[in-house]
């Protein structure tokens, strides 16, 4: 049972206070390129079994995974140039909201990314409440 | 694609993919692609479908898709699109394909014809053909089957063959050699079995199972695989919808009736246990049946290949209630007719071995006598 409280922020039937915080995944396999296909599908199996445990234990993660391309606009010019331009390991490769009590709790519940073991980093940032 | 939003997934943990199924797709989609491309532009088909493979592990980490391998396929088609658009007109793909591809007009439904499931298992025979090329080893042969059509990596071909990878990296060298001078797939095989190569493809097949089967490391994973991939690449062969050759079911049937016998081999410990010993009620009678059906369909037709009187050993095996009650007559007629064949010391061991187990211990010391001296 949840009650909500204000967006971005709910509280539990047992009282705890939930947060929302973002997630901003960077670098990662998609980056690393050659892996074998046993290796990417078991690879994609640990990003699922991470994710299903976020899920089941009431996190309610929710986000996209991105592709590769895109484009930039930038400055007042509104200058359009193709593709991200960042090295491959700082890459967005996917944002994921979840709920978490703290900003140590949702930090606690990133180290399990599976996205560490190919050099990605995980930046956790609060989500601002209205 | 969906916006963001909660990530579904129930109770029962996260949507799973059936296992291999990475390997499995990139064999299908490397054959349907060099059916397109060419044999000597499967580099070319090899790297879309590696894009396609990294372009999946990256949407589906959050969620998995309903039909994953019409999702590859289609990704896999918008590359092959991409691919042949940008290639110019000076780009030579696969000569039977070659007029198709060249215009605006058919482009599409070519590549999507050779994508189709319906095309998937016509694909990859025709891909094996390709690769079982008399002027190539047979290991190389199988190296070849396994990277291109099991998608295995080199690591893993080294792993399975216990071998290191320089070697593996040679034989797909020389491999990737001689595909470079073929400009279309082999033909698909017809049910009377008259093409050369399907003798090649079958010692290939045999090869790949007796790897996985009476290797050095029974007990290890990658081993067992090989006699799972054995078994699916020969079952390409006999579900064709227009039939097979007698001596292609006559192999599944020797591979099923070995197959099924696994589970008993080894004891608690890993190490081979004498056939007396061995527990019969863990050999599995799914596989058993599946042997014998193929067995009997391998009898249709008016040849009598090798893969009919080992299999016809095997079965004998495999259907006795005991070591003692095993048909040990039949089983020595079979490896008289096998030594006809082919004379070798193992047969004759065999042969010999058999004699004594159907009582006829002069017999079998007097062969066993002849290949000393031989």
């Amino acid at each position: 049972m949840r009650l909500r409280i204000r967006t971005g922020i709910t509280a539990t039937s047992e009282g705890v206070v939930m947060a929302k915080f973002m997630y901003v995944f960077r670098g990662g396999a998609f980056v690393e390129k050659g892996l074998a296909p046993n290796v990417l599908q078991e690879h994609l199996k640990s990003w699922s079994v991470w994710v299903g445990e976020r899920a089941r234990q009431g996190h309610q993660p929710g986000g996209d995974p991105v592709q590769a391309g895109g484009r930039t606009v930038r400055g007042k010019g509104r200058v359009i140039t193709d593709g991200p331009y960042a090295e491959l390991k700082e890459l967005v490769t996917g944002n994921l909201v979840i709920e978490a009590a703290s900003l140590d709790a949702a930090t606690e519940l990133a180290l399990g990314c599976p996205i560490f073991v190919y050099d990605g980093s995980v930046e956790i940032r609060p989500v601002a409440a209205m | 694609m969906d916006g963001p939003g909660p990530v579904t997934q129930d109770d029962t943990g996260p949507a799973a993919l059936v296992a291999s199924l990475f390997r499995y797709e990139s064999g299908r989609l490397v054959a349907s692609l060099t059916r397109l491309f060419g044999p000597h532009q499967i580099e070319l088909a090899e790297d879309v479908v590696q894009e396609t493979l990294e372009t999946a592990l990256q949407a589906w980490k959050f969620r998995i898709p309903d039909n994953p391998r019409a999702w590859l396929s289609r990704v896999a088609r918008n590359r092959a699109l991409d691919v042949i658009r940008h290639g110019g007109i000076e780009r030579r793909y696969a000569q039977d394909h070659q007029a198709m591809l060249s215009s605006e007009w058919t482009l599409a439904p070519t590549v999507d014809e050779s994508l189709a499931e319906a095309s998937a298992t016509e694909n990859l025979l025709r891909l094996m053909f390709t690769v079982c090329q008399p002027s190539l080893s047979e290991e190389t042969q199988v190296t070849l089957i396994l990277k291109f059509l099991c998608g295995f990596a080199p690591s893993e071909i080294a792993a399975a063959f216990l071998t290191n990878e320089r070697t593996i990296a040679k034989r797909l060298q020389r491999g990737r050699a001689v595909l470079r001078d073929l400009d279309c797939l082999a033909p698909a095989p017809t049910a009377d079995g008259d093409e050369p190569r399907l003798d090649a493809v079958l010692a290939a097949l045999y090869l790949l199972f007796n790897e996985g089967y009476h290797g050095s490391h029974p007990t290890s994973p990658t081993r067992a695989v090989l006699c799972e991939e054995a078994l699916r690449l020969c079952a390409l062969l006999t579900e064709q919808r227009d039939g097979a050759a007698p001596r292609a079911h006559a192999l599944m049937a020797l591979m099923c009736l070995h197959a099924a016998r696994m589970a008993g081999r080894l004891d608690a410990q890993g190490i081979y246990l004498p056939l007396a010993q061995q527990d019969r009620t863990l050999w599995d009678r799914a596989l058993i049946e599946r042997g014998l059906a193929h067995l009997a369909r391998s009898a249709s037709g008016t040849e009598l290949c090798v893969w009919h009187l080992e299999a016809g050993i095997a079965c004998q095996h495999t259907l006795a209630p005991s070591l003692a009650a095993t048909d040990w007559p039949a089983i020595v007629e079979l490896y008289e007719l096998l030594y006809a064949r082919n004379a070798s010391p193992v047969i004759a061991l065999n042969r010999a071995l058999s004699h004594a187990y159907a009582g006829d211990v002069a017999t079998a010391l007097a062969e066993v006598d002849l290949l000393a001296l031989a």
